[in-house]
């Protein structure tokens, strides 16, 4: 399962309009439960992936792919994996838009992923001469990496605001 | 022995580790000791064929071992080895 906020999704389906007719992409920073509940190879089936905020990156793939790829290079990663340990966080799964597709995973989407991650695929295509963001969905890869299947997707409250690091100066004269 | 550093995703196939010492001179070495005790790990790293899956790296220290000798690169006994996913995909 997948909790995030309405306010990280918000920011996913803002990024695949900006970025059509370009596919988008980026990283779900949070934390991982993985449950209590195994399959007989002692793999995790009940897993839950809490999604704290989102880590836009740009997409790598070759300039005439842009529309129906997308590429987070392993240098991409590492920064982005650095950038989440920074805030106590870890990467629990990737985003990405389909333009002008659904947000079904696709045969490549199956191959390029790994387990243990989700994967939230967003439609996004042109209505009254705008781009929409449409259905939004999260994708799970099965541990002998056969099926993507989707998994639910929980609201969750989003973040408190962080405390205030800088404090209002005294009034002059106490 | 050099320390290989395990991504989340694929923790859950080492018990939950994120660093694992292995033996080996070169990364083939070293991989093939760490899937020997964890061999889910290599299913999800390797193909059927037993090479590496297009989007996983190796990293020996700062350098991926594709602009290297590939699996023959040598570790030190003192490297940090990482396996690092390309994340890829599309319609």
């Amino acid at each position: 399962m997948l909790q995030i906020s309405a306010s990280a999704l918000s920011d996913i389906r803002v990024r695949a309009e900006a970025s059509y007719p370009y596919e988008c992409c980026g990283a779900l920073l949070g934390a991982i439960d993985e449950g209590s509940v195994t399959d007989e190879a002692g793999q995790p089936i009940n897993a839950v992936r809490r999604v704290v905020e989102t880590l836009p990156i740009v997409n790598e793939a070759e300039v005439a792919r842009l529309i129906d790829r997308f590429v987070i290079e392993p240098e991409q990663y590492l920064a982005a994996d650095r950038a989440a340990r920074a805030k106590h966080l870890d990467i629990v799964g990737f985003y990405h838009s389909h333009p002008n597709d659904t947000s079904r995973p696709s045969e490549f989407d199956r191959e390029h992923a790994l387990p243990n991650w989700s994967y939230i695929i967003v439609a996004v295509a042109k209505e009254d001469g705008a781009p929409r963001s449409g259905t939004l969905q999260s994708w799970e890869l099965s541990h002998d990496r056969e099926v993507f299947a989707e998994e639910p997707i929980e609201a969750i409250e989003s973040p408190e605001s962080p405390e205030p690091i800088i404090e209002a100066p005294s009034p002059k004269g106490n | 022995m050099p320390n290989l550093l395990i991504p989340i995703a694929l923790r859950p196939y080492a018990d939950r580790q994120a660093e694992i010492e292995v033996d080996g001179a070169n990364v083939r070495a070293a991989l093939e000791a760490l899937t020997t005790t964890y061999p889910q790990l290599g299913a999800q790293i390797f193909d059927e064929t037993g090479e590496l899956r297009g989007f996983i790296n190796v990293f020996v220290g700062s350098d991926n071992i594709k602009t290297a000798d590939g699996l023959d690169t040598a570790v030190k006994p003192d490297d940090e080895v990482a396996i690092v996913p390309a994340i890829a995909g599309g319609m």
